[in-house]
């Protein structure tokens, strides 16, 4: 990992200014379309697998609980979904075992994403849906024991404080795993001039390049109470059009944190849905 | 009133056993069809010990579930199948083939195919190609019962919940999909039972109604011949597969489990077919003697060399039965919330005893991927992935039912330059290892 460098982190402060575009109304305008395999939103469902895999692992690895006990890999574990949309991720972690809230702001999207959500009779409660904004849920002092934000954060008007909100939301020893797209020449090209002006895959205007968030950005906001635990990039191989795990953070990117036990920046107690009582020191990072 | 409280108790439990109550249920997956691929798709997926909800819909499911400890004292099986090294591998893997009694099964390390009218001939040998065996011949009715063995002795130990229903589909009711919203499937039984789930499995066999439900098309070509299967006993002990073809048809001989047992596949035209099934069974032993060691003037050639020519027929242990013989391919193995595996979505001829191995090679797949969609908690209907099996398997399918119906009309044909090159071909073949070791990684499903 590079040292933080205090330009970018001024830059995020910055990011405030760009023009705002509405991206709520964006997102409204493709919601009927967020489970569709040839829709917009396709890259993302193909993306879907792998991205499940990285975080069920690091669930697994960084959230010990009695495997013996469990028949699914990731019961008991509650999980917030920031920016839910269809709920392209939250129905599969559900059927992990994990109970899922997911939030959005679109009301289009929860729509879509409650409709699909009943067409599994199996998913019964563990998946549910709010249409609010991360502030309600830190009003209502709720805390998860992990917290998905997943191509998100490239959307909000001012990251620095989305993060700071979204950190209040892990319960301590928690879990905070972002992904987004680096602001960086390849993801550039490929992000943006491929996958919306040639291939046509993503709607164009979907990402704004100044916009995009890098990886030490991300770290400068949350180094302060949290801990990297991992990250990883995603690299898409089109002659097999699959997608593979790279070390490469170039274009699109996953980063695990970790809260660090007793958090000086929520101060009074919190209602918690952590089920866990573990007060092991943060683990190290590994390489 | 204690009586009456016990008696309700009593009669909940009766309810909750009792897999035939009336109502609507939910599954992960039902498999149409609990025949070998059916069954082996669920050993599969059972195995994995996934905690999924499974359903088995089967009209024979009692006669397969029944245990064989007092089963009539056996008699001679006549459908048997021929296993190749790689489902052997994959049976072994399940735990299936460990089930298997080592009395039902015959394995065979040579095999011998030669050509009634140019008289050249091939012959493969394990050895040459390092394998322990060619094939194994296995009764449908031992493998079966082995499957069902395994699978409720998975659905005892692990978690997932396995629920057969010993009954047909009477109707299916698809939704349209639109945008990514496809609604579960509602199947009808017959004993009134209603069944909703995430997939639907077809393995109800060449004539599936599940796949014709679903309205995917379905191309076939009728040979215009009929298989004969009869179960033999030859004069002496034999561990070679035997394949003569004759002008009207192949004719294969198969050392079966047991003294000196065989299995004879015989096809030919329909005419010959139905004079063969109604002849008695002097006539049929004298026939089949004929087909394997007879010459052209009709006198049986009696070579005390029996590594060179198959044994001599001298009873007729059960049989003859006969089918038809079709080829088929479906233009599409998936669909929302479907896919067909084996015979439900390619019929071939049985010339080379593929079959039931293209049949586990789609389970193997299938069960592959679907633990692989388990791991990431996709749904197992999602067409995405469906589409992952149609790619892997439909090439392979397509290539090998090409290859047997191009042997087919190879040996067929009576044209005399295509019976020239047919003979030099394989005197060829004979004595050119490599291409020799090629065909038979094609045929023991070596080539992934």
């Amino acid at each position: 990992m590079k040292a933080i460098s205090w330009s970018s982190g001024k830059r995020i402060l910055k990011l405030g200014y760009y023009r705002y575009v509405s991206e709520v109304a964006k997102f409204n305008k493709h919601a009927k379309e967020w489970w569709s395999p040839t829709g917009p939103v396709a890259p993302l469902l193909r993306f879907n697998p792998a991205r499940i895999a990285v975080i069920r692992a690091a669930i697994e690895t960084y959230i010990s609980s009695s495997k013996e006990l469990q028949q699914l890999p990731l019961q008991g574990i509650s999980i917030l979904d920031v920016g839910c949309g269809g709920g392209i991720l939250c129905e599969p972690l559900g059927r992990l075992g994990a109970s899922v809230l997911g939030i959005d702001e679109a009301q289009d999207a929860i729509e879509t994403a409650r409709k699909h959500v009943s067409l599994d009779p199996f998913l019964g409660t563990s998946v549910k849906y709010r249409l609010c904004s991360l502030s309600d849920l830190v009003s209502e002092q709720l805390q998860f024991d992990c917290v998905t934000c997943l191509e998100v954060i490239e959307h909000v008007e001012n990251p620095q404080l989305f993060l700071d909100t979204l950190k209040q939301t892990v319960r301590p020893q928690g879990l905070l795993i972002i992904s987004t797209i680096n602001r960086t020449f390849f993801s550039w090209l490929s992000a943006i001039f491929m996958a919306e002006n040639i291939l046509g895959w993503i709607p164009k205007g979907t990402h704004q390049w100044q916009k995009l968030v890098r990886p030490e950005e991300i770290t400068w906001c949350l180094s302060n109470d949290m801990k990297l635990l991992s990250s990883v990039g995603f690299a898409f191989h089109p002659f097999d059009n699959t997608i593979r795990l790279t070390r490469n953070l170039g274009v699109n990117y996953l980063m695990v944190w970790k809260k660090c036990s007793g958090n000086q920046s929520i101060g009074e107690p919190v209602k918690s849905y952590a089920v866990h009582e573990d007060n092991k020191e943060c683990p190290k990072r590994e390489h | 009133m204690s009586f009456w409280l016990r008696r309700s108790v009593q009669l909940w439990h009766q309810r909750t056993l009792c897999s035939a109550l009336t109502g609507t249920k939910s599954y992960d997956i039902v498999i149409v069809g609990g025949g070998l691929v059916g069954a082996a798709v669920c050993a599969g997926v059972a195995q994995s010990g996934s905690p999924c909800k499974i359903a088995i819909v089967e009209p024979n499911l009692q006669k397969f579930l029944s245990n064989s400890v007092e089963q009539e004292e056996r008699s001679f099986p006549l459908r048997t199948s021929t296993i190749n090294p790689a489902s052997q591998r994959w049976l072994k893997k399940l735990k299936i083939w460990e089930l298997l009694d080592s009395q039902e099964i015959a394995s065979f390390s040579r095999m011998k195919v030669w050509d009634s009218r140019s008289g050249s001939s091939i012959v493969f040998h394990s050895s040459e190609v390092g394998l322990e065996s060619l094939g194994s011949v296995v009764a449908n009715d031992d493998l079966l019962r082995a499957c069902y063995r395994r699978i409720q002795r998975s659905a005892m130990s692990k978690q997932s919940k396995i629920d057969f229903f010993d009954s047909g589909v009477d109707t299916f009711q698809w939704s349209s999909s639109h945008r990514g919203f496809t609604e579960w499937p509602v199947l009808t039984l017959k004993d009134g039972n209603e069944l909703h789930c995430r997939l639907v499995i077809a393995a109800d066999g060449s004539n599936s109604p599940t796949r014709k439900s679903a309205n995917i098309p379905w191309f076939s070509h009728y040979y215009q011949q009929r298989a004969i299967v009869v179960t033999v006993r030859t004069e002496k002990l034999h561990r070679t597969a035997w394949q003569r073809f004759l002008s009207t048809g192949p004719i294969a001989l198969l050392p079966m489990a047991g003294l000196n047992v065989s299995n004879v596949v015989w096809s030919t035209t329909e005419l010959e077919a139905s004079i063969l099934s109604s002849a008695t069974k002097e006539a049929l032993i004298d026939e089949l003697n004929k087909a394997f060691l007879g010459v052209a003037n009709d006198t049986i050639l009696k070579k005390a060399d029996s590594e060179e020519y198959p044994p001599v027929i001298s009873e007729i242990l059960k049989g003859p039965a006969s089918f038809p013989l079709v080829l088929g391919h479906a233009t599409e193995y998936v669909k929302e919330r479907l896919v067909l595996v084996g015979d439900a979505a390619h019929s071939v001829h049985p010339l080379a005893g593929q079959g039931v191995n293209l049949g586990f090679a789609d389970a193997r797949c299938l069960v592959e991927i679907l633990e692989n969609a388990r791991m990431t908690g996709r749904d197992f209907g999602e067409i995405s992935l469906l589409l992952q099996y149609q790619l892997r398997r439909l090439p392979k399918n397509l290539l090998m039912l090409s290859s047997l119906h191009g042997l087919e009309t190879i040996f067929s044909s009576s044209l005399g330059p295509v019976s020239f090159i047919r003979g030099l071909g394989m005197s060829l073949l004979g004595g050119f290892i490599p291409a020799k070791k090629a065909i038979i990684d094609f045929a023991s499903g070596k080539i992934e």
